[in-house]
C-alpha cells in the first residue's frame, strides 16, 4: 500500500487530462514537458535505462504486430467498445494467446 | 557540479560542437540531462549513473541483441500466421538467425554478449524484492517443529536466496537450511553455515521430508506444463500434511495492471525463448493438476516485480 501523501498525489496526477490544462499549445506543451520530466525524476537510473533499450523496440514490435493484423483498425471500425483479450483476438482471427487472452493448456 | 556551458562541453572544432550540440539537444529533450539556460546543461541522477560501467550492459545487450531479435516479431508472428509461439527451436531467433542457431551457444561463442547477458540478468535480480521481503518469513520460523528441515530451496543455484534467509535467521539449528540443485551447480554453492548443499535432481522425489518450507524461484517459468506438473508432484512427497509450505517465487502476469518489468520478461520469454510468463489464471490451472496440492495464498507487493505462490497439501 502507498502513503496517504502519496495517494493524494496520485490523486492529483490522475486528474490531469486536455480538459485540465488551458486549451493554448503554449500551457500543453509546457504541461507535457513537467510531465515528462517529472517522470525521469522518479525513475531509477536502470529503469530508465530499460526505456532507451529494451522496452522502446519492445512496445514497437508489439505495436507493429497488432497493427499489422488489422487490431486497432477493425476495433475502431466496429464501434471502439472496451472488449476483452479473447474478443480482439476474435476479432482478428490471430491465436488468443497471442493477444494475452487467458492462456489454454495442452 | 558546476553547470557546464555546453560551448566548453566539446570545443575541438566546429564539426565536433555542432555533432555533440545535436545530441545533447536530443537528450535533453528526453530528460537525460537538464537545461538550466540556453546553452547550459545539468546532470541528473539518470546522466550521473551514465559514468558509471556498471549500466553499459543494458546498452550492450539492448542494442546487439534485443533490438534485432525484437524487431523481427512481426515477420516471425506472419511467418507462422500469429500462432502463440511455443517451440524453443522453432522461435523468433530461428527465424532471425537461422535454423539450428541457439542463444546460449551465441552467448558463449562472443563473450561480450554473454557477459552482458549475465550482468542483465543481476542487474534483474536486484531491481527485484526478495521473497524475504514479500512472504512472512518471521512466521514459519515460529511454526518450525523442534528437530525439522526449516527451509528447503530446490533448484537453488549457487545460493543467493538461501543467503538472504540466512541473513535474516543466521542462528538456526546447523542443516536446517538446505540448498538443492544438480551435483555440477551444486558443487559450485557458496553457502554459509548453518545452510547446507545436497545434489539433487528435481524430476527425482524429494528426498527431504516434512520442512517447513519447499521454495522454488524462477525454476517453473523454464518449464512447459507437463514438466511443471512432474517438479510439483516430486516436491509434494516430501511435505507433511498441515505443516509443509511449498513457495513458488515467480511472476504472476495479473488479469490487469502488471508490473511493467514483470510483462517485459514475458516479451523476452515470447520473442526469444518461445517461453511464457504465467497468469494468475494459468497458475491456478496448472496447480489444479496436481491433486496432492492446492494454492493457499498469492503473497504480492505493489513494488515488487515478482509474487509468492503458497502452496499446501491438499
Amino acid at each position: 500500500m502507498v502513503s496517504n501523501k502519496t495517494a493524494e498525489l496520485i490523486a492529483q496526477l490522475n486528474k490531469i487530462d486536455q480538459s485540465t490544462i488551458d486549451d493554448n499549445e503554449a500551457d500543453v506543451v509546457a504541461v507535457k514537458h513537467a510531465l515528462f520530466a517529472a517522470l525521469r525524476r522518479v525513475q531509477s537510473p536502470f529503469d530508465t535505462a530499460m526505456d532507451v533499450c529494451w522496452n522502446n523496440v519492445a512496445a514497437e514490435s508489439a505495436t507493429r504486430t497488432l497493427v499489422n493484423v488489422g487490431l486497432f483498425e477493425k476495433w475502431v471500425a466496429k464501434g471502439g467498445q472496451p472488449a476483452s483479450g479473447h474478443e480482439l483476438a476474435t476479432m482478428t482471427g490471430v491465436d488468443p494467446e497471442l493477444m494475452g487472452a487467458s492462456r489454454s493448456l495442452t | 557540479m558546476r553547470p557546464e556551458a555546453s560551448h566548453k562541453t566539446a570545443k575541438h572544432d566546429k564539426l565536433i560542437i555542432c555533432h555533440v550540440e545535436r545530441l545533447l539537444r536530443y537528450i535533453a529533450g528526453q530528460h537525460f540531462i537538464d537545461q538550466t539556460g540556453d546553452s547550459t546543461y545539468v546532470l541528473t541522477h539518470y546522466s550521473r549513473a551514465l559514468a558509471d560501467p556498471r549500466l553499459n550492459h543494458i546498452f550492450i545487450f539492448g542494442s546487439r541483441f534485443i533490438s534485432p531479435v525484437f524487431s523481427n516479431f512481426p515477420k516471425f508472428a506472419a511467418d507462422t500466421n500469429h500462432h502463440n509461439p511455443t517451440n524453443l527451436l522453432e522461435s523468433n531467433y530461428q527465424n532471425r538467425y537461422g535454423p539450428g542457431s541457439s542463444v546460449f551457444a551465441i552467448f558463449k561463442d562472443d563473450p561480450e554478449l554473454g557477459t552482458a547477458f549475465n550482468d542483465s540478468m543481476m542487474s534483474f535480480a536486484l531491481n527485484k524484492t526478495s521473497w524475504t521481503d514479500i512472504y512472512p518469513i518471521d512466521q514459519i520460523v515460529s511454526e518450525l517443529k523442534e528437530g525439522k528441515p526449516l527451509v528447503v530451496d530446490v533448484g537453488g543455484g549457487v545460493g543467493h536466496d538461501l543467503e538472504r534467509f540466512r541473513a535474516r535467521y543466521p542462528d538456526v539449528p546447523h542443516g536446517s537450511l538446505i540448498l538443492q540443485d544438480l551435483p555440477d551447480v551444486a558443487q559450485q554453492a557458496q553457502v554459509q553455515a548453518p545452510a547446507i548443499t545436497q545434489a539433487h535432481d528435481m524430476f527425482t522425489p524429494e528426498p527431504v521430508k516434512s520442512a517447513k518450507v519447499y521454495f522454488l524461484h524462477n525454476i517453473l517459468h523454464d518449464w512447459p506444463d507437463d514438466q511443471s506438473v512432474e517438479i510439483l508432484r516430486n516436491v509434494a512427497k516430501g511435505m507433511e500434511k498441515g505443516y509443509s509450505r511449498l513457495l513458488l517465487n515467480e511472476n504472476v502476469i495479473p488479469a490487469k495492471g502488471s508490473h511493467p518489468l514483470a510483462t517485459m520478461m514475458d516479451m523476452c520469454m515470447m520473442m526469444i525463448f518461445s517461453s511464457v510468463e504465467r497468469t494468475e489464471e494459468h497458475w491456478r490451472k496448472l496447480v489444479a493438476r496436481v491433486p496432492e496440492l492446492k494454492i493457499v495464498k498469492i503473497w504480492a507487493k505493489l513494488e515488487a516485480v515478482e509474487s509468492v505462490l503458497e502452496l499446501e497439501l491438499a
